[in-house]
């Protein structure tokens, strides 16, 4: 079990190298871009699926 | 946009009535930023990590055989209980859980 997690732990990201990420200027504009795109994606109310879904005999 | 603007702008986002969770992860999978606790985190991080790669090799292997140049824009999955938003990047992607129930 603690081997396991020690494996897990290595997988991810250190602090240090989240930080080298946080700080970059190229995730900053990603961030910019991608957040914008999602913003608009879910601010738009029109559900499509409203009077259509399948899952309504549930 | 500084350091401060990038957490401003995941707080906003996360701030959303309908939006359930907001992670930023690598290509790789691993979690940058995230709304969710760890164990969560890491789980959403890897299915949802599969499922972009696996969705690109379908985009890739439909693409014009002589040209391959399409690629992934935007991933939008509807479930009965939530919708999953991907927006990718060559290096992150931005991945939004959000509640689809609008009134």
């Amino acid at each position: 079990e603690a081997e396991k997690k020690k494996e897990l732990k290595q997988f991810e990201l250190s602090d240090e190298e989240k930080k080298i990420i946080l700080a970059s200027k190229e995730f900053h504009d990603f961030v910019d871009h991608s957040t914008k795109m999602v913003e608009r994606a879910i601010n738009i109310q029109y559900d499509f699926m409203k009077d259509y879904s399948f899952n309504e005999a549930e | 946009m500084s350091n401060t603007e990038v957490e401003d702008t995941i707080k906003r986002l996360s701030a959303n009535k309908y939006v359930q969770a907001v992670l930023i992860v690598n290509k790789e999978g691993q979690t940058i930023k995230s709304t969710l606790d760890e164990s969560l985190s890491k789980k959403y991080s890897d299915l949802i990590t599969k499922l972009v790669e696996q969705t690109i090799h379908v985009i890739r292997e439909m693409d014009d055989e002589e040209n391959k140049t399409n690629d992934l824009s935007f991933l939008r999955v509807r479930t009965k209980k939530h919708e999953i938003l991907v927006a990718p990047d060559t290096d992150y992607l931005l991945i939004v859980i959000q509640d689809p129930e609008k009134s």
